[in-house]
């Protein structure tokens, strides 16, 4: 994992990208996605991800149901809207996009 | 031994020691003054909450009830900082860095306006008496023909006013940081001593009644600090002043016109309406007395104006306007009056007008060099 400043606009750029790609995986609520982004070079707090979560929900990206959990307060659980979908398609295809030139400029 | 509080976090009350409650406190006002402009403040700081009191509850157990200060520091660093979407708090400190090495802009200055604040905004770009430049104004008003209150009226609607303490501060291009700002601080505190105090009477008794969680809310509802309502003066003051605010503008307009006169006459014929200073006395000295008796007049009836219009309260704005036009008048009035009526007068402005073509020109660089 680098901790160089200079990875850190592109680990910003993608975190979005990643979290749609866990809430389609499955319906979450903020600790799974700390823990499935836990060890990786996107390792990242609540003190980003709620902010990012709401800004996420209020494009209408995300949406979230309230779940009675068994032990503690109710959870917020995660899950994609129609529009978030279609923008984890595009990013998907944007990141092909843009591996395929980085591997055509290695050449 | 250690003090413990009870908080409330999101609907669930949790023990913590005095020192773990600062370090939460101050992460929790931390956050919520980073996320004051986003529309989730609170939605956020509920779920910030619920997370710290879900982390602190895996802390607790039958043996343990309260939360350490070790705890918390460890807790509050597992959150970590509130990260808002594009700005950063690194971003926000730049902005303040590139304004810390002061901009000089053009601005009208509302500050001791006549008209609107053309004149003012001159002074404070050049760095000189607001007066001086007004002084210079009318006489290059008068030479022009009034063709130089056409290009007023042009800066008036072109020129941007200086609203912000930043603007202001580029309006004199001084540097904008925390020091100026306690500079200004300092000069206005006497003038809002009284509303200072009320405000802050009502600042403290929200503090006492408020716990708090709610202390959160109102960073999150109210970003910046409500603007000071200043005392409301009696009616009887501000009939006083409606009345003596126009007594001191025909005072003003007419000393104005006299120095200008006296000036002028000086320094075209050496005398003033005949009398002429003593022979040893050099014509530039002469000047100087000029404009140091006109300076001497014109504080004391700047400071019973000034006062005057903290009398009207906060609805003045129009009738500074109107009072300055009417200043404005009444000194073209006189001028025209001394042109046609006074003997000597008319024949010095033909005489002006015709041979003296460039005299503005230097007329306006001996005010300076004698400013």
């Amino acid at each position: 994992m680098s901790s160089d400043v200079k990875f850190l606009p592109i680990r910003k750029g993608l975190l979005e990208f990643l979290l749609l790609k866990i809430i389609a995986a499955d319906k979450v609520y903020v600790a799974d996605i700390l823990g499935r982004l836990e060890g990786t070079e996107f390792a990242t707090q609540e003190g980003t991800l709620y902010p990012l979560l709401s800004k996420m929900r209020r494009e209408d990206l995300v949406d979230y149901e309230w779940q009675e959990s068994g032990a503690g307060p109710p959870r917020k659980y995660y899950r994609l809207t129609a529009k978030g979908r279609t923008q984890l398609a595009e990013l998907n295809d944007y990141w092909r996009e843009i591996n395929r030139t980085i591997q055509k400029l290695e050449r | 031994m250690n003090k413990v509080t009870t908080v409330n976090l999101n609907g669930r009350a949790y023990q913590v020691e005095e020192q773990a409650f600062d370090a939460l406190r101050a992460y929790l006002d931390e956050a919520a003054r980073l996320l004051a402009d986003d529309p989730d403040c609170k939605e956020i700081m509920a779920d910030l909450e619920q997370a710290i009191g879900d982390k602190g509850s895996r802390c607790l157990g039958p043996g343990k009830n309260v939360l350490g200060e070790t705890e918390m520091k460890q807790i509050l660093a597992e959150m970590g900082p509130v990260e808002t979407g594009g700005e950063t708090t690194g971003a926000a400190h730049d902005v303040g860095a590139s304004a810390a090495t002061g901009p000089k802009r053009l601005y009208l200055v509302k500050e001791g306006e006549m008209i609107a604040g053309v004149c003012n905004g001159l002074a404070a770009y050049f760095g000189v008496d607001p007066t001086l430049v007004r002084l210079i104004f009318v006489v290059l008003l008068v030479l022009s023909s009034g063709l130089l209150g056409i290009a007023y009226l042009v800066l008036m609607f072109v020129v941007p006013t200086a609203k912000t303490a930043e603007e202001r501060a580029a309006a004199r291009g001084l540097p904008f940081n925390a020091q100026e700002l306690v500079e200004q601080a300092k000069q206005h505190y006497a003038d809002l001593k009284d509303s200072h105090q009320r405000w802050r009477d009502r600042r403290q008794h929200r503090k006492e009644r408020a716990f708090w969680r709610s202390g959160e809310k109102r960073a999150c509802e109210e970003p910046q600090s409500r603007p000071f309502d200043g005392p409301q003066p009696g009616y009887g003051a501000r009939v006083a002043a409606g009345i003596v605010l126009p007594l001191i503008s025909v005072i003003s307009a007419a000393l104005t016109v006299a120095s200008i006169f006296a000036g002028v006459s000086l320094l075209t014929t050496g005398g003033i309406l005949g009398w002429s200073p003593p022979l040893d006395v050099p014509p530039w000295v002469a000047l100087l007395a000029v404009i140091v008796a006109y300076a001497l007049l014109a504080a004391p009836l700047r400071a019973v104006r000034n006062a005057s219009y903290e009398a009207l309260g906060p609805r003045r704005g129009w009738f500074m306007f109107w009072d300055g036009v009417l200043w404005l008048a009444l000194v073209i009035l006189a001028w025209w009056i001394a042109a046609h009526y006074l003997p000597g007068v008319g024949e010095f402005f033909q005489h002006l007008f015709h041979d003296w073509r460039d005299y503005p020109y230097d007329f306006a660089r001996a005010i300076a060099q004698e400013g």
